[in-house]
């Protein structure tokens, strides 16, 4: 893919001040997204996932946080230093977004057919009646029954699998050219995210855009993701092409999450784990923030911050030890992180 | 475990009456669970799984009458739990312990750790003082939290370490048996790793039975000896985890499988997936409660429930069709 990716983020900051002071939730995150490609962001909560997207958008809160980046760019434009106006217009036009809860992100009272119809009419400047039908052509293309009927319904009358629709369907009103998935599946039944995760595959090969899926789930990853961007503590682990990351993880902590997922194969006693948990914001470890918890550290890693080594085509790793990783992931399993 | 079960469940039902807010009427049933029987034998896990609403949780509840069961006998070491009174079932109950779901809510944020984990001790009295909190130590200690913190609030802690506290008071009356009510789903998976391998040694250690009640169906594998899927309000499966694994024989229980994620991204590939949503036990469909999603449903389907019956050793399946989807899919 030689054309210019969709989304390029550079060098994106986030930090949030409060009570106990300031700490850094996303710290020099970089990656692109290319036009009709699916990048998976995972981690575990505090990872920063979420607040690299909603950093993106310019959704977080100016009076707590501060968003810096050398560029955003998005389709030609650097967002990191569009106007509030500007955004606006993106927001829900080219860039859509899902979020995680289902409930709290529709408004109670009003109905869907409102929900759906106010994007449209803001940002095309079509009769109410177009934008009905087009609302109503959205929610037969989600999947959901008796269409004409649901515009009329208030989100309590649905189910969390059809409201988590509606939401692809407002999403997908202006035809955005990026995503924003923010655990869209998260708070669903297994049956129900299986189904919403093949619609969102189908509505992405119809379409061409490109998705960032923002989820806590290797089977979500496994199951959808072009491309994945390990998060860890703010900072990036590991990034790379999906089957890149499954066959030949670059850095221990991919390494140690794939392997405290429980398989479906083979039975064995224990679960290897990755001892302790994740650091606090406001205490960080000096170097690799990975360092504490990790089988494979040694002094150098807490010495300073591990750079990007590159271990593949277009698969980097922030471990000072992610060739030798590489290579052993070669050979048959047996190294324990 | 050819001896009596330690736990042995039968006919179990709850169902809640739904009134008008206004005028009072009953406008429906709830069969939230339904007859619902399995046995669970001396160090054994059963897994109970299905999707929200299937009434796995209440079943939890109901065995240690959090809830009080509407019909059923839950035999627990040969006596029915349903019949004693208030006082035996105080003295029954150490034996009997859960752990919940959620990290922050069920640990009162104004007791002390120490006063959390030593409640349990409290209520069954005949301890002094000093001795819960030795027990408490010992317990925070073999739960893997520094005794030390033994003064300090919940919020102090992380939701990894919450619920090893949360683990550490059902420890500490001595159970025989212990209800984890999604212990390990709301943790990540890093930690949820490392909570599973505790409760598996804790069980190793005491000789103890779980009921583990869970969505996620790779845990369930990973914990289960056995394992039961529920369907609104009924069981609909029950087996050893290797042969519903396997050889699922209910169509849900298939649907269920295919729907959990691939586990790599060569293994992608189109599969059958389940339409429709999970139907309402809100005045369920007089026949199967499967039907109305189920792929191979037949008249029959909608008419007669189909009876929890045996198809093999130790593999119970409800379904009236079980015998010949199995013939369709070998």
């Amino acid at each position: 893919m030689q054309k210019e990716p969709i989304l390029r983020v550079e060098g994106l900051r986030t930090t949030f001040t409060g009570d106990e002071g300031t700490v850094v939730a996303v710290d020099d995150v970089s990656f692109d997204v290319n036009e009709g490609e699916i990048v998976g962001l995972i981690g575990e909560s505090g990872s920063g996932k979420s607040v690299t997207a909603l950093a993106i958008m310019g959704l977080l809160p100016k009076s707590t946080s501060q968003v810096t980046a050398e560029r955003i760019m998005f389709d030609g434009r650097n967002l990191a230093r569009a106007s509030d106006r500007e955004m606006r217009r993106l927001r829900g036009g080219s860039i859509g977004m899902i979020f995680q809860e289902p409930m709290s992100s529709l408004n109670p009272v009003l109905k869907i057919g409102d929900q759906l119809i106010e994007p449209i009419r803001i940002h095309e400047r079509i009769s109410y009646r177009a934008a009905f039908d087009r609302g109503v052509e959205l929610l037969t293309k989600v999947g959901i029954p008796s269409p004409v009927q649901r515009m009329n319904d208030y989100p309590h009358q649905l189910s969390g699998g059809m409201r988590q629709r509606v939401m692809i369907a407002i999403a997908l009103s202006c035809s955005p050219k990026l995503l924003l998935a923010d655990e869209p599946t998260t708070a669903l039944d297994v049956t129900i995210q299986a189904q919403l995760l093949d619609l969102l595959l189908e509505i992405q090969a119809e379409t061409k855009m490109a998705i960032v899926l923002i989820t806590h789930s290797m089977g979500v990853i496994a199951e959808c993701a072009d491309k994945v961007v390990v998060m860890y503590s703010g900072r990036i682990a590991e990034q790379g092409p999906v089957t890149d990351i499954f066959d030949r993880p670059g850095h221990p902590y991919t390494k140690g999450l794939m392997q405290c997922t429980p398989e479906l194969t083979g039975n064995p006693r224990r679960l290897t784990t990755i001892p302790g948990a994740l650091p606090s914001l406001s205490a960080l470890p000096p170097g690799c923030r990975f360092a504490p918890r990790c089988g494979l550290a040694q002094p150098a890693c807490e010495a300073g911050r591990p750079p990007m080594i590159g271990v593949g085509q277009n698969h980097a790793s922030a471990c000072i030890r992610a060739d030798e990783l590489v290579a052993s992931a070669a050979q048959p399993e047996g190294a324990e992180v | 475990m050819s001896k009596t079960p330690l736990l042995s469940v039968r006919d179990l039902s709850k169902h809640f009456t739904i009134r008008s807010p206004f005028r009072g009427t009953t406008v429906g049933t709830v069969q939230a669970v339904n007859r619902v029987s399995f046995d669970i034998g001396e160090g054994e896990t059963l897994g109970l799984v299905g999707e929200s609403g299937c009434g796995k949780s209440t079943t939890g509840r109901l065995l240690l009458r959090l809830i009080e069961p509407d019909r059923g006998e839950v035999l627990f070491q040969g006596r029915d739990l349903l019949k004693l009174d208030a006082r035996e079932l105080k003295a029954v109950r150490k034996s009997i312990q859960i752990v919940f779901q959620d990290p922050f809510s069920s640990l009162n944020p104004r007791m002390t750790v120490e006063d959390i984990v030593t409640e349990p001790l409290y209520v069954q009295g005949g301890m002094t003082r000093r001795d819960m909190r030795d027990r408490a130590r010992m317990l925070l200690d073999r739960v893997g939290l520094n005794a030390a913190h033994i003064t300090r609030y919940p919020h102090e802690f992380s939701g990894g370490q919450r619920q090893r506290i949360g683990i550490a008071r059902a420890l500490a009356a001595d159970p025989r048996f212990i209800v984890c009510d999604e212990a390990v789903s709301a943790l990540d998976v890093s930690v949820q790793a490392q909570v599973i391998n505790l409760l598996q040694d804790l069980q190793e250690e005491f000789n103890l039975s779980y009921l583990f009640i869970a969505h996620d169906l790779s845990v369930v594998r990973h914990i289960s000896d056995r394992v039961a899927v529920m369907y609104l309000g009924e069981v609909v499966e029950i087996a050893g985890k290797d042969a519903l694994y396997a050889s699922p024989r209910h169509p849900y229980t298939q649907a269920l499988l295919a729907a959990i994620p691939v586990a790599h991204p060569r293994l992608r590939g189109k599969r059958a997936r389940l339409g429709g949503e999970v139907s309402s036990a809100l005045n369920p469909p007089p026949g199967c409660r499967f039907s109305q999603r189920c792929p191979f449903a037949r008249d029959v389907c909608r008419k007669e429930p189909p009876a929890l019956r045996g198809l093999g050793e130790r593999h119970q399946v409800a379904c009236h069709f079980a015998e010949e989807l199995q013939a369709v899919a070998a």
